[in-house]
């Protein structure tokens, strides 16, 4: 599925957070989204996902504008997974992943072995099998996110996006994410921090302050000049001999 | 492992359909026999089968009358308040996430008070507008109130969403609570005569007594309707656990499905109140005991917290009764006297847990 942003522009009480973004996400893609605290990543990730409706200009999902589809509609094509999104509900993980079912149940219609194959599946896939029966509560930070991945997963979208997915999680399973990710054919908007793990994207989209500085591959965007702009550190961009990537390293600039 | 433990959350409750109206019928049968005269219960059958099924059983007059007319009515009426107002609690809760959540304490149940108190002594509307709608425009006004103020003090959730989370809707319920409540008494001060004033005061506390079978017309189909809806809707209230956001990108229309909800509970309560007076913390104990017993599944508690709070204030009802021997108490006063300590309760749970 294709997702275009066709001058996206947001404010809030008169204060702009996002300006004339132009933005084609092509299908199959790993898209990572970078820039700075409140470069507005977030707000991208929403407006993509329909949740605000920009103030200027279209999001549209498969050349149709997404704040004319149904809900349920850009709920079986695309699935978000936010920076904090926790309850205080008491429910078991499962019953918080089989929330992905939603958008394909309706009031009439029961749940289906189909539906709890599927949840079972998405928390196979990010390894939560065994705490299938667990209080929300009762998990780590990095079980929560790894739960909200698989809510998104057995929502069986076409388009994921992720907001810092990485975040609480140990480096093991920061791996075991981006090799998931990578191996799903699904299209995937990811916003990262981590600008080493931004190098496995296929393009990148620079932010800063609004407004789309950058986008590309990977190694046209990280250059040198551009991160002491946009993060205010120097970079040393370093070649390993038997890496297929290269590996970045950072000091404060002066 | 994992698909057989999450195949559990797809069966289950189904054989335990039979049990919802054997519980109730046991309840009016309770209700209809224990009072001040304890009548048989094969005189209730029997008078049942008079009255329903055309039968001809001979039965003493007074005995059919008292069961008929007064307790009977009364126990269908405090089964369908019961329902209503359990069932506003879990949509509130749902909605707002939080555990306190109450159409009593939010004071949506004193917004209808003074709606219907505006229409019934105060004379608005001029005989067209009717108890309930009185009490709707109340309800509505009142929520909208309350949710407006919890937002401003800042409990909002943030990001998209104008709902408050924590518990300032408690403190903004307490404030639009003594606002309408002050708002009843000023009206009932102005324009009542002292008799009526005396009447109403005891209707606010929550009353069952005056019941008849003509009120309950009204109530046992708002009861059904706000179950039907609340049922229809329960994946959305299940979509909500992780706040309205989360609810959007599952797939609900959040807007759409808030406002229906909203309005169904503000009808609900309304229809209630105006029959019956506020009836507090119905809403608030009976989905938290059945939270406990069933989980959080809407599928589940939908259902099984309407009929435990029917179940509830029939038994309620029966207590305020016989517990002072030659008198009858507000039943506002037996469910308060269980609430209030559950609602302490729940509040202690809450700062343990954080
Ligand atoms: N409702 C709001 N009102 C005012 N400002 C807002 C609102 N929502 C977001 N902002 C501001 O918009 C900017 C962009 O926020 P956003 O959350 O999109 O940043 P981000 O790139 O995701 O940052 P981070 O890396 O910290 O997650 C921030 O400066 C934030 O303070
Ligand atoms: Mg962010």
């Amino acid at each position: 599925m294709k997702l275009v942003a066709d001058d996206v522009t947001f404010w809030v009480r008169g204060q702009y957070l996002l300006e004339g973004i132009d933005l084609t996400v092509h299908p199959g893609e790993r898209l990572g989204l970078i820039g700075p605290n409140g470069s507005g990543k977030s707000t991208l990730l929403r407006l993509l996902a329909g949740l605000d409706k920009p103030k200027r200009g279209r999001v549209l999902l498969d050349e149709r504008d997404i704040s004319r589809l149904s809900r349920r509609d850009v709920a079986r094509a695309l699935a978000l997974v936010e920076q904090q999104a926790t309850t205080d509900a008491r429910i078991e993980v499962q019953q918080a992943v089989s929330l992905g079912r939603t958008p394909f149940l309706s009031p009439l219609c029961p749940w289906r072995d189909e539906d709890a194959r599927i949840v079972a599946r998405a928390l196979d896939a990010v390894g939560m099998g065994h705490l299938a029966t667990r209080r929300w509560q009762t998990l780590s930070g990095g079980e929560r996110q790894r739960a909200h991945l698989a809510r998104a997963l057995a929502q069986k979208p076409s388009l994921l996006l992720l907001d810092e997915p990485t975040n609480h999680l140990d480096i093991h399973h920061q791996l075991a994410l981006f090799q998931l990710i990578e191996h799903l054919p699904l299209t995937v908007i990811i916003a990262l921090h981590d600008l080493n793990q931004a190098l496995a994207c296929d393009r990148l989209a620079l932010l800063d302050r609004g407004r789309l500085v950058a986008v590309g591959a990977p190694h046209e965007v990280l250059t040198a000049a551009r991160l002491r702009q946009t993060f205010g550190v120097h970079a040393d961009i370093l070649h390993l001999p038997d890496e297929p990537l290269p590996v970045m390293r950072f000091r404060q600039a002066v | 492992m994992t698909a057989v433990a999450v195949k559990v959350r797809s069966c289950g409750w189904g054989h335990w359909l039979w049990l919802a109206p054997c519980l109730m019928f046991g309840a009016l049968l309770a209700g209809s026999a224990i009072g001040e005269t304890t009548i048989a219960p094969q005189t209730i059958v029997k008078v049942l089968a008079n009255r329903l099924a055309g039968a001809h059983y001979a039965v003493d007059r007074i005995d059919a009358g008292i069961i008929w007319n007064y307790r009977l009515s009364r126990s269908v009426m405090a089964g369908c308040c019961g329902a209503g107002l359990a069932l506003a609690g879990v949509v509130l809760q749902a909605l707002l996430r939080n555990p306190l959540a109450d159409p009593y304490l939010m004071g949506i149940s004193a917004g209808a008070s003074t709606g219907a108190v505006l229409v019934a002594v105060a004379g608005w509307g001029a005989g067209v507008v009717t108890l309930s709608s009185g009490a709707m425009v109340g309800a509505v006004g009142a929520f909208i109130l309350v949710t407006l103020l919890a937002g401003a003090a800042g409990g909002s959730a943030g990001r998209g969403s104008t709902m408050p989370v924590s518990g300032t809707i408690i403190l903004a319920g307490i404030a639009g609570s003594s606002l309408f409540n002050a708002l009843t008494a000023f009206i009932i001060a102005r324009s009542a005569s002292a008799e009526q004033a005396r009447g109403l005061m005891f209707w606010l506390m929550g009353n069952l007594s005056g019941v008849r079978w003509d009120d309950t017309r009204l109530a046992v189909p708002t009861a059904l309707i706000g179950l039907l809806v609340c049922l229809w809707y329960r994946r959305a209230l299940d979509a909500f656990t992780f706040g309205a956001d989360s609810a959007a990108s599952l797939g609900i229309a959040v807007r759409r499905v808030r406002g229906i909800l909203i309005a169904s509970v503000a009808l609900v309560t309304a229809v209630m109140v105006s029959r019956v007076g506020a009836i507090g913390f119905v809403g608030l104990v009976v989905p938290h005991a059945v939270r406990m017993l069933v989980g959080s599944h809407h599928a589940r508690l939908v259902p099984v917290s309407a009929l435990a709070g029917a179940l509830f204030l029939i038994a309620a009802d029966i207590v305020s009764r016989i517990i002072v021997e030659g008198q009858v108490l507000p039943i506002g006063v037996i469910t308060s006297l269980i609430g209030a300590p559950c609602f302490a309760l729940i509040l202690l749970r809450g700062a343990h847990t954080k």
